[in-house]
């Protein structure tokens, strides 16, 4: 019972589908018991109608047998025959019973009606005759036999126009019939072709609109197959799974398109993420540099220290002053040097460093070259990357001073203005040319050119002030330069460090590796 | 198509095809249901009396109205009347049809009546076996028919004696041809001569010239009519049966003697009725068939309830003349529509 239950559980596509086929069928079916009726209808009145000729005929023949038989008896008064006439006047009592007289108004009816009653009269003339015959009373039965006679002459008569009126009759009914007939044919196959032609065109709308929306789902997930995300599926859909299928659809397809929105804004993080790194990356191999310079300079620290203080001690015993300050500065320098430009230093460091440097520098030319200190004490505090004006104070030495014939002039000049702390290194050397000039400038350098050194020293400091204080705070290293006359090397340092501070941070873990 | 497809594929078109769903099953429930209801017996109503009715053939116009006077009451009241319709003056069908009556136990018997003595004793076999009979247009008045329904044949000759003298303007010499078969009520035909004869004798210019006798038929009128229209001093033809009308108008119209004689018939029939309208034949005198038709059904149903009823009923006379005849068709129409007028 529960089986059968779920086949009437009818909702939504199964309705729809049950709906249309029951129409289709009902359609058809209604054609079939049109046909079925027409031809029941036929078939009795065909029937009727020869029913109608058989009794008839058969009332015909029981009369006709019962007044032979009794002509029979009365002529051979064989107890055979009395039997005959027996037997036949009962077969025809018992066909005229067979119909339910006063039925109608029509004439067959009255007249088969009359011949009830006359063959009532008639066999009470017969019995009669055979009563007298038997009782041996002739002319007694003979007179009975010619009533009999008569009466069956009238029944015949009777019976005749019976005929008549049948054969009429039926004959109009037939035609009527015929003519029925066709008609009903006629209607009859055009109900049928109607009947059809419905059905196929509902059958053809009908799937048409239940598998529309399928075939849009299918279309639209075959371009979603092909990345195409950009379906919607139209909503005004019948109220079914298909329609509960088609909103779900629309729905994925928003929550995919979500979750693909997602990884792409994730992997755009990614991407960032990796050119920071390859930014801290270039920026340690920057390091790098400038850290093998150093220790090109620094074959073996410890021993070149040790040998170093060796030397002044050496100069002490031997109250050789002037050669123990030397030896001492020097060696100031290395260690300098070699503390590395890793953590951020004060500029006072700096200058410190770059006075030391200036004292070995003198002791090496004498009063060839003359330096001079300007220096803001106010802004000495501020912090510098390590070793950026060494580097800058070595190349003026030795690219501008180091072949001119007059007496060379190298100067420091520290100074505070427009919030920014200005450091120019000024030497009144052999200049640089435009061109020249102009590589620097834009930073260009070719890392092959050996004798490029100076080119190397400059990028080297200007990128890792940019580092140190960002990219964007305005001209960090400025070069002026007149060939002949001498060049300037500017710093424009702000007195506050800017939003850069990975590189800050990336420096500080890196001095504090190397601490431990 | 298209649109019709586009209309299917719409909200409504569940409502069309739930509307055909809905007119088919209804019509497959109707024609099942009349399937079986046919397969039943049929369920009419039984007839209250069955009647039996002979008189002659319905190619008669005035037995035809006969007929359809009885048809009418008989439908109205419920009863079913066996016609069988005989040729004019076959007394021996007569005969035999009312033995088959009486044998077959009818309810009631109409039937033409006649002076035969065979028939009168046939009629009283039948009133003594309990079936009341009555008698229409001519009378069996030795017999012991119940009734007499038919109009008064005094006042017919009376009637048609006052239309010739009408018509010759009172100066009338009259030829009347009369019906000669052996079935014809002679008692019913003299008293109508008799009535026709005394009212001609009111002008005393008209005078009856000769009475010729004649079997029913065109044929045999067209040749007494014949015979009149050679006699130069008749002006007047008096025919007592309807078929006797025809035929003398047609020879009057092939002799091209139209006008010089009136002539004066009993019984209309629609072609009697055009040779009025045409003036071929003056006038006519007639029983009213539907009033007969319709009386002995009446006359008949009394005697089965009320054992009684006047043995003679007058159905009284029409005359149509062509002044007349619009009237007449009127009220006629009227009758046969099934209305008294």
């Amino acid at each position: 019972m529960i089986n059968l239950r779920k086949y009437f559980h009818l909702t939504g596509l199964r309705r729809q589908l049950v709906f249309f086929a029951l129409a289709v069928v009902i359609i058809l079916a209604s054609s079939s018991i049109y046909s079925y009726y027409n031809a029941g209808l036929i078939n009795r009145q065909a029937n009727n109608i020869f029913q109608d000729y058989e009794y008839i005929n058969n009332l015909n023949v029981a009369i006709n047998n019962v007044e032979q038989d009794l002509e029979d008896y009365l002529a051979t008064q064989s107890s055979y025959s009395l039997m005959n006439y027996y037997s036949a006047s009962n077969k025809l009592q018992a066909l005229l019973e067979q119909r339910k007289f006063k039925v109608g108004t029509d004439e067959r009816s009255l007249q088969l009606e009359d011949v009830h009653n006359m063959t009532a009269a008639f066999l009470t003339e017969a019995d009669a005759a055979v009563y007298a015959r038997r009782g041996n009373m002739i002319t007694l039965g003979l007179s009975h036999l010619d009533q009999s006679k008569q009466i069956a002459d009238y029944i015949h008569k009777v019976m005749n126009n019976l005929v008549d009126n049948t054969l009429n009759d039926e004959t109009q009914k037939y035609q009527k019939l015929k003519k029925n007939t066709q008609a009903s044919m006629l209607f009859g196959t055009g109900f049928i072709l109607f009947a059809l032609g419905l059905s196929i065109i509902l059958i053809f709308v009908f799937t048409y609109r239940v598998t529309r929306p399928v075939v849009e789902l299918a279309e639209a997930a075959q371009r979603i197959a092909h990345e195409d995300f950009d379906v919607k599926l139209n909503e005004n859909t019948p109220k079914n799974e298909i329609g509960i299928l088609t909103k779900t659809f629309n729905q994925m397809v928003v929550s995919l398109r979500n979750y693909i929105a997602n990884m792409q804004q994730k992997a755009e993080m990614e991407n960032r993420l990796k050119e920071q790194e390859m930014y801290n990356l270039r920026m340690r191999s920057l390091l790098r540099d400038a850290e093998y310079k150093a220790l090109q300079a620094q074959i073996n620290p410890h021993f070149f220290f040790n040998t170093l203080n060796h030397a002044a001690q050496l100069a002490m015993l031997e109250e050789a002053e002037e050669t123990y300050i030397f030896i001492h500065q020097a060696s100031a320098l290395f260690r300098y040097s070699l503390k590395g430009g890793e953590n951020p230093v004060n500029l006072k460091d700096e200058v410190e460093n770059v006075f030391t440097y200036a004292n070995i520098i003198k002791a090496r030319f004498k009063d060839r070259i003359k330096f001079e200190f300007e220096i803001d004490e106010n802004a000495l505090l501020q912090p510098v990357p390590g070793l950026i004006l060494q580097p800058l104070v070595e190349n003026a030495f030795f690219h501008g001073l180091e072949h001119i014939t007059h007496q060379g002039l190298l100067k420091l000049r520290v100074y505070r203005e427009e919030g920014l702390t200005r450091v120019e290194v000024i030497d009144n050397g052999e200049g640089i040319s435009e061109k020249r000039l102009e590589e620097l400038r834009k930073g260009e350098t070719d890392r092959e050119d050996n004798l490029n050194q100076m080119g190397i020293g400059l990028h080297n400091v200007r990128q890792r002030l940019e580092i140190f204080y960002g990219e964007n705070r305005g001209e960090l290293l400025e070069i002026e330069s007149r060939a002949g006359l001498g060049t300037v090397v500017r710093l424009n340092l702000p007195q506050n460090r800017g939003s850069r501070s990975e590189g800050m941070e990336y420096m500080s873990d890196q001095g504090r590796e190397r601490d431990a | 198509m298209r649109r019709f497809i586009k209309d299917l594929s719409k909200a409504h078109a569940f409502v069309f095809i739930y509307g055909i769903m809905t007119i088919l099953l209804f019509a497959n429930v109707i024609l099942l249901s009349m399937h079986w209801q046919n397969t039943g017996s049929k369920n009419t109503i039984l007839p209250r009396y069955h009647f039996y009715a002979i008189f002659p053939g319905s190619n008669d116009p005035f037995w035809a109205d006969v007929k359809q006077g009885i048809v009418q009451a008989a439908t109205s009241s419920n009863v079913a009347i066996e016609f069988n319709q005989l040729n004019t003056g076959d007394n021996a069908g007569t005969l035999d049809y009312l033995n088959i009556a009486r044998l077959s136990k009818v309810d009631g018997i109409i039937t033409q009546g006649s002076s035969d003595s065979q028939i009168a004793q046939a009629i009283n076999s039948a009133v003594d076996a309990g079936i009341p009979v009555v008698t229409l247009e001519t009378d069996a008045k030795n017999s012991k028919r119940k009734a007499f329904i038919g109009a008064n044949s005094y006042l017919i000759g009376e009637q048609a004696a006052r239309l010739i003298i009408q018509g010759t303007s009172g100066k009338a010499r009259v030829a009347i041809i009369m019906s000669g078969n052996a079935q014809t009520d002679t008692t019913a035909q003299n008293s109508m001569l008799n009535g026709f004869l005394t009212t001609l004798k009111d002008a005393p210019d008209a005078q009856m010239v000769k009475i010729y006798t004649a079997n029913p038929g065109i044929l045999n009128t067209e040749e007494i009519a014949q015979t009149i229209l050679r006699q130069k001093d008749v002006n007047a033809i008096y025919s007592v049966d309807p078929l006797f009308s025809v035929g003398v108008a047609q020879t009057v119209i092939n002799a091209n003697e139209v006008g010089r004689l009136t002539i004066v018939g009993y019984g209309l029939s629609p072609e009697i009725e055009s040779y009025i309208q045409r003036g071929i034949i003056y006038g006519i005198v007639a029983g009213n068939p539907l009033t007969i038709g319709s009386d002995s059904i009446k006359a008949l149903l009394e005697l089965k309830e009320k054992n009684h009823t006047s043995s003679v009923i007058d159905t009284g006379i029409t005359m149509v003349t062509r002044d007349t005849l619009a009237n007449y068709q009127k009220s006629a129409a009227l009758v046969t529509a099934g209305e008294k007028p």
